[in-house]
């Protein structure tokens, strides 16, 4: 891609961003979203990604409890697990993992959906009713991904905390009542307040990049998987750039 | 109404054109070659962008036009192909416009409404399945009834024959025939059938 056409797209990028804004702040109005795309946004998003998210959430919250007793209990230093458990899995892991998942299976199926709509010319018939496909399309499924991947990355984090203390219970006899009341001691407001903040942005770059990345479908269906790689890379690129900048934030805040 | 296009080009291929028309009851749009007409529907709908030129109805700019005269209430755009939101029923594809407008329309209220122009097109099936499992021209039967049910004043209807067998190309001509009666139409079409007697304005491009 040439540097001038670079730009353009970066344009057109931040242009489709301003032309979004107002109506995301305005589900309501006479220019409203669709509960039925809103609903099965979240119902693919969300409510189908549950098990995948579980299994990996679990295993993850395991296998950190289990590296880090080996490392820390041979110093006798067992509090750090909590701490561990508290920086790496809730501020860092929920967000960045759950938006990973959501990349691979909604930003593709997203990017995809709204690319053959386009070669179909589904979005001309919304246009030539009076339907604004941004509203009806990608306002309705920002909303759904947005509020999936907060929920997601919650689950994430009670699944992980929970797979931690099922690991936890291998190698010492602990009740679950005083694991959480440990963890709790360490778990400061700022975690749970950048665990959110990470999962509402990443939801919303995942989604608007794929919706933009689908309708820059211009007529040829083979443009449809070269736009979903790109939906791919550029959320990933922005999903992690935000990450850093959100956690470098919240570390000149404190 | 009259229309005009003052050296008019499009994204998809109108390049200088100019042309002059009354929509009174059925205006034809005959385009043999059928390289103009569906891109002059699609211009009047709004639907491919103007690269140059005007389009001017009643001596009035259509943007202007279309925003004092409720132009998607008014007007009927209609595809060549019986375009449907594949991720959605065929029902709901049908009352999805009829919705948007109306969101407190019943399924009752729609069902009496898409009744009539359903019998018109001779077409009786389950409405709950998904547009890949049907015909094309079943699907441009139903995109017809999707237009119809909305009441709008003006159809814009590009190439009515396209992906019809002999026998429902009698069931389109039929029907718009018994359309001619209520509705102003402008036509794109590159059949013969709808010049004559047919149509009361030709345009030849």
């Amino acid at each position: 891609m040439t540097r001038s056409k670079q730009r353009k797209s970066f344009a057109d990028f931040f242009c489709f961003i301003l032309d979004i804004l107002p109506r995301l702040l305005r589900p309501f109005g006479k220019d409203r979203i669709s509960w039925t795309v809103l609903t099965r946004q979240i119902l693919y998003t969300g409510f189908e990604a549950l098990p995948l998210i579980g299994f990996i959430a679990l295993a993850m919250g395991g296998l950190i409890i289990l590296q880090g007793n080996i490392l820390l209990s041979t110093f006798g230093q067992g509090i750090w697990l909590y701490h561990i458990l508290v920086t790496l899995v809730i501020s860092e892991l929920s967000g960045l993992i759950t938006a990973l998942v959501v990349i691979a299976r909604s930003g593709t199926a997203i990017s995809t959906e709204l690319g053959n709509m386009k070669v179909n010319q589904e979005i001309a018939l919304l246009e030539s009713f009076g339907i604004s496909p941004t509203t009806y399309l990608v306002v309705s499924r920002i909303w759904g991904v947005v509020i999936s991947t907060v929920v997601l990355s919650f689950y994430f984090n009670i699944i992980a905390v929970l797979g931690g203390w099922l690991f936890a219970t291998i190698f010492y006899p602990l009740g679950f009542r005083s694991f959480i009341s440990n963890l709790v001691g360490v778990l400061g407001y700022q975690h749970v307040a950048m665990a959110f903040l990470k999962s509402l942005v990443f939801g919303f770059l995942i989604s608007v990049i794929a919706c933009f990345q689908g309708l820059s479908v211009k007529s040829a269906s083979t443009e449809v998987p070269q736009r979903t790689i790109k939906a791919v890379v550029s959320g990933i690129a922005w999903v992690i750039v935000a990450d850093i900048i959100i956690t470098w934030l919240f570390w000149m805040l404190a | 109404m009259k229309i005009e296009l003052i050296d008019l080009y499009t994204d998809d291929g109108l390049e200088g054109l100019n042309l002059s028309f009354g929509l009174h009851g059925v205006s034809l749009l005959l385009d043999p070659q059928e390289l103009m007409s569906g891109s002059i529907l699609r211009a009047l709908a709004g639907l491919n962008k103007t690269l140059a030129g005007k389009i001017l109805i009643d001596g009035m700019p259509i943007d202007e036009y279309r925003i004092g005269s409720d132009w998607h209430h008014n007007f009927g755009y209609i595809f060549a192909e019986g375009i449907m939101l594949a991720n959605l029923s065929l029902s709901e594809n049908i009352f999805l416009p009829l919705r948007w407008r109306t969101p407190s329309i019943s399924q009752a209220e729609c069902d009496k409404l898409a009744a009539p122009w359903l019998q018109l097109f001779g077409v009786d099936m389950d409405l709950n399945i998904r547009p890949a499992d049907v015909k094309p021209s079943i699907l441009k039967f139903l995109s017809y009834t999707r237009s119809l049910i909305l009441k709008p004043k003006y159809l814009l209807i590009d190439s009515p024959y396209y992906q019809l067998n002999k026998m429902e190309r009698k069931i389109m001509f039929d029907a718009l025939s018994q359309l001619r009666k209520t509705h102003k139409m402008l036509i794109a079409s590159s059949d013969d059938d709808f010049a004559g007697g047919f149509s009361d304005e030709l345009v030849e491009l």
